[in-house]
């Protein structure tokens, strides 16, 4: 298994404001980049631009799964991202709202009671996401990202509203994503350093 | 060169102008009125194609994200809605002397008006977006659906629907408007010239607006 | 991991959030029941011609439509659940879930409104299978025609305006077509006076489905 994310002079700017510019790095499988920086030094806006969720200024972003570069339409497939603006549906269920997600990549659902279990959200399954906490919120896009098997996977501020079980819920995804392929793990938070081999600094 | 061009077409647009109304009215019947039918329509004639090359740049745009595409779409639309609204005007002048109101919802006459509510949508749009890739994509991709709407406008309309306007085939032979050799000549002359205009217009605009664009990426 | 089978998974899920909540079909079917009920009310006695009974059943259902369907869209951004979806979905399942759902809240509409104007407004001599097939493909017609523009709209300022602003001119086609076709069927006439706008209705709706979809793609990845 041989997987690459690399980015190439990639900068970005909104308006006048220019974020970053002229970014190079590239992380391969069993790695964990963390990219650090102070609050507004691009970090989400970065993770954003690597999984398409914005366009770059310029530069390019390339997903490669055994030297071969996966095209944008298919890179679905493989990632997912743990963010704090990312939501769920809030009138479905926390299975329904997995077996959603799941079913558009033609995924099976059989393992999401048990993975529900796991992230600590037992017993939840069938209540609406609206009556979540933020922490459980939290916890359905890790258990997702359990379900999903992303091989690669990016977490922006992963511990935000979440307790030390679910900090450890974190850590063990990590460990889990390192041999199933790579991550992205953008963060303030200097414990977590530690979790990565790689460090991209952003801002200054 | 560019001054001897733009001389040539005040030339060629005057000397349009002035054969217009020298020569014999178009048709007997209608008599001086029917002058229109050499201004009214070249100017439909270019806010359809005004609009067929913003289509094209919004495509070019679409395939190739560059700037400069989305630009010149806005400035051809720009065009375009100038000489829609001279259109919609001319017509309506024209049908009040031809049959007696200044609008008639003959097919035609809805066709030109859906135009330009096209168009003024198309610059809503744009003015609702601030600058950016979004108001680019998104004008663009208005555009060409808009633009898929034009042919039926056009062709099916007409045919669908009873029109008082004259038999549309300026083109064809037998033209119930009954177009005399001279007739046909001074018009084809102005559709010239309009088309020319609107082309003169455009490169102009295409070149202030590109350097703009230039000085803007220096900085 | 079909196409087919994502678009069915995206069109469960529209389906299930507006069956748990009803934002749309309350106000769809107050619209439809409100409108149909001033127009008969205020001409009740007066006898209607077919081509002021197409126009009105058409004016309803467009207005209808302006209220209702950018819902899906919008309602995607506010919530953010917009992200999730564009890191997991095919795009072109989003757009024919989306668009297959907008023609569920129209056919409702239309539930509620067919009845209550053929009764209210005494309609009789009507061609019904002349009348129900324009109105099915003026109806694919429309979603076809609005659902790029809802998603453009979506993501733009001064939502609700726009959407109509954007929509008209490129449903311009479409009713005209759709108001002969039902003013012909009203008036009785068989398939000869009907030909002519279904043919029609049935090419718009190829073309502005195909080129919506194709377009669909650029906006849903900026």
């Amino acid at each position: 298994m041989s997987l690459s994310l690399s980015a190439s002079n990639l900068s970005k700017s909104f308006g006048s404001l220019k974020v970053f510019s002229s970014l190079e790095f590239s992380t391969s499988s069993g790695e964990i980049l963390i990219v650090a920086g102070p609050n507004g030094s691009g970090k989400s806006t970065l993770l954003k631009i690597l999984t398409g969720l914005l366009t770059s200024s310029s530069g390019q972003v390339d997903y490669c799964n055994e030297n071969a570069k996966i095209p944008k339409e298919k890179r679905r497939e493989f990632l997912w991202m743990v963010a704090p603006d990312l939501s769920f549906y809030e009138e479905l269920s926390a299975k329904e709202n997995l077996e959603f997600f799941l079913s558009l990549l033609g995924r099976p659902a059989n393992k999401s009671f048990e993975t529900l279990a796991r992230v600590g959200l037992g017993g939840r399954e069938n209540d609406e996401v609206a009556g979540f906490s933020l922490g459980m919120r939290q916890r359905l896009k890790y258990a997702l990202a359990f379900l999903l098997e992303p091989k690669f996977l990016f977490l922006d501020e992963p511990t935000a509203n979440l307790d030390e079980s679910g900090v450890k819920l974190v850590s063990e995804l990590l460990t889990e994503q390192k041999k199933r392929g790579l991550a992205v793990v953008a963060t303030n938070n200097p414990d977590e350093y530690s979790w990565g081999d790689k460090k991209l600094e952003l801002g200054g | 060169m560019q001054a001897m061009q733009r001389w040539l077409l005040f030339f060629w647009m005057a000397a349009v102008i002035v054969l217009a109304f020298v020569r014999p009215a178009p048709q007997q019947q209608l008599g001086d009125s029917s002058r229109i039918f050499y201004f009214h329509v070249p100017c439909a004639w270019v806010t359809v194609l005004a609009f067929l090359m913003t289509a094209i740049f919004s495509v070019r745009y679409l395939m190739k994200k560059q700037v400069e595409f989305d630009t010149k779409a806005a400035l051809s639309a720009q065009l375009g809605l100038v000489f829609c609204i001279l259109a919609t005007l001319s017509g309506s002048i024209w049908a009040r002397f031809a049959w007696g109101a200044y609008w008639n919802w003959d097919p035609r006459q809805t066709s030109i008006f859906l135009q330009l509510l096209i168009y003024l949508a198309y610059f809503a749009l744009r003015g609702s977006l601030p600058d950016g890739e979004r108001k680019a994509t998104f004008s663009a991709a208005y555009a060409i659906l808009a633009f898929l709407t034009v042919p039926f406008l056009i062709f099916v309309v007409p045919r669908v629907f009873p029109s008082l306007h004259p038999s549309d085939t300026v083109i064809g032979q037998e033209a119930q408007f009954n177009l005399g050799r001279e007739v046909r000549w001074i018009f084809f002359a102005s559709l010239a010239g309009f088309t020319l205009l609107y082309y003169r217009l455009y490169r102009l605009g295409a070149r202030v607006k590109v350097a703009a664009l230039e000085s803007k990426g220096m900085q | 991991m079909s196409w087919a089978a994502e678009t069915r998974s995206i069109l469960k899920k529209e389906l299930r959030s507006e069956l748990r909540r009803r934002w749309s079909l309350g106000l769809l079917a107050l619209f439809g029941l409100i409108t149909v009920f001033v127009v008969s009310f205020s001409l009740k006695t007066s006898p209607l011609t077919s081509g002021i009974l197409s126009t009105f059943f058409w004016v309803i259902v467009f207005f209808a439509a302006m209220a209702g369907l950018s819902r899906s869209f919008l309602k995607e951004e506010e919530t953010k659940t917009v992200l999730a979806l564009r890191l997991l979905a095919r795009p072109s399942a989003v757009f024919w879930g989306k668009l297959f759902f907008n023609l569920f809240l129209l056919f409702f509409l239309e539930l509620i409104l067919v009845p209550l104007f053929f009764i209210w407004l005494n309609v009789s001599g009507t061609n019904l299978t002349g009348f129900f097939l324009v109105l099915f493909l003026g109806t694919l017609g429309l979603v076809a025609g609005t659902t790029l523009t809802a998603a453009i709209v979506a993501k733009s300022e001064s939502k609700g305006v726009l959407f109509a602003i954007l929509s008209f001119p490129i449903l311009a086609p479409l009713l005209i077509f759709a108001m002969a076709g039902s003013k012909a069927a009203f008036a009785g006439g068989g398939w000869e006076e009907i030909a002519a706008s279904v043919k029609t209705l049935i090419s718009y709706t190829a073309v502005m489905g195909a080129g919506s979809s194709i377009l669909f793609d650029f906006i849903w990845e900026v």
